[in-house]
């Protein structure tokens, strides 16, 4: 999308000072009122989404309830979504002439580049092979690594130490914490496709408001593993669903930071593919952390000491899908 | 920049009025961009008129705002069941 901002229509009455060097001679003393929506303003993004939804909605599309940047289209046996990260978009159809058929109407609104097939999306690369997708961050995971300045360091073979757990208040503070809250962020963007180090993540960012040499220590150990494991990523491969299953593990009570932070350390991951898979742990399908669930399932957990919960929703897939995955 | 300026004024983005008086009027600038040709050579300024949103004033100038932000959980399965239907 080319100019996403200049194309948004703005419904708040904004005045702007005229531009420098651009004064109406005749009129030096007038303001200009704004009708279409500049680079800066804040409501900007917010008015470009407008225009675009709006346009959207003319041809068929309809806004998802759980992620409002997520537009559905079905007709018949034709299906299109949308996916619209500010001014990137996300195109995926049932059939090729739909595709066609959509470019050509957003083409005639607004002008836009077709840069043809996904292979690199928000620092994530994608990769077609056999019928699959390899979804990795591979260039991003060493801009940490070189972020981090440890280029050269040896590679840990687990992203976490199983023993100990961190403890809030004890040790000393770490010197930067505006590195420390940085690199936390940085790899935080990276559990969107190593699943395998969110817990990890999850751990060093429970201390970004004050963190300590200790929790700097763990922050670099998870970056040490990344250094080992950079070209690992999802693997996305053709299922045929019918339900829907949740899986979650709960350690109630184990969170190690006393009172003023919930206490129960819920993960969930749904799997879209047939139930019976969470062992296979080379595929993860689809890896959701949803605090939603996590309320959910809370009443249902013992208050005392641990619990493990698994829960087995089974729910019609194309209906449900979005509430469960997304709400 | 007289390109970039006559676009502006092309694409209808605003309307000169007499000031209004008691009206928060926010301030622009025109931020340049260097363009440099393949060899390395500098072709031109590109000229972007942008806002100060610090001068805007939340409930006068803007109501709600919001940024269109994809959900990463989406994404993953909007290209999963891209996937499973090939």
């Amino acid at each position: 999308m080319k100019n996403a901002f200049l194309h948004g229509h703005l419904s708040e009455t904004v005045y702007m000072h005229q531009p420098p060097g651009f004064r109406d001679r005749n009129n030096s003393d007038h303001v200009c009122l704004l009708k279409k929506s500049l680079y800066g303003l804040k409501q900007a993004p917010r008015a470009w989404y407008q225009r675009f939804a709006s346009f959207l909605s003319t041809i068929g599309f309809v806004n998802s309830k759980s992620d409002h940047s997520l537009f559905i289209y079905t007709h018949g046996h034709d299906t299109a979504y949308i996916l619209l990260y500010v001014d990137d978009i996300i195109l995926t159809t049932s059939s090729h002439s739909l595709r066609d058929t959509i470019i050509v109407a957003l083409r005639s609104e607004f002008s836009m580049t077709d840069l043809g097939p996904l292979n690199y999306f928000l620092g994530v690369s994608a990769k077609r092979h056999s019928g699959r997708l390899f979804l990795h961050q591979s260039k991003y995971a060493e801009d940490i690594i070189s972020r981090a300045k440890m280029v050269n360091c040896k590679p840990a073979l687990t992203p976490v130490d199983t023993k100990s757990k961190l403890s809030a208040t004890s040790g000393e503070k770490f010197a930067d914490p505006t590195l420390y809250r940085s690199l936390a962020g940085a790899l935080q963007y990276l559990t969107f496709t190593r699943p395998d180090i969110s817990y990890a993540v999850q751990q060093i960012c429970l201390y970004m408001h004050d963190p300590r040499t200790s929790h700097f220590a763990t922050l670099k150990h998870i970056i040490r593993y990344i250094q080992g494991t950079k070209e690992f990523g999802l693997h996305l491969s053709p299922s045929t669903v019918t339900n829907l299953s949740a899986y979650s593990d709960a350690d109630w009570g184990g969170c190690p930071i006393p009172i003023d932070l919930p206490r129960a350390t819920v993960y969930t991951w749904v799997p879209i593919s047939s139930p019976g898979l969470p062992n296979d742990r080379q595929h993860y399908p689809t890896l959701v952390q949803r605090p939603s669930i996590a309320v959910l399932l809370t009443p249902l957990l013992s208050p005392a000491g641990f619990e493990t919960c698994y829960l087995n929703f089974t729910a019609p897939f194309q209906k449900q899908l979005w509430s469960i995955v997304t709400t | 920049m007289t390109d970039e300026f006559d676009d502006l004024i092309k694409n209808k983005t605003w309307v000169l009025v007499p000031r209004p008086p008691d009206v928060n009027i926010t301030r622009c600038i025109w931020l340049f961009k260097h363009k440099y040709k393949s060899n390395g050579d500098l072709e031109r300024y590109k000229a972007c008129l942008v806002v100060n949103g610090r001068s805007q004033e939340v409930g006068i100038d803007c109501d709600e705002t919001f940024s269109p932000v994809v959900k990463p959980a989406t994404i993953r399965v909007v290209l999963s069941i891209a996937v499973s239907k090939n």
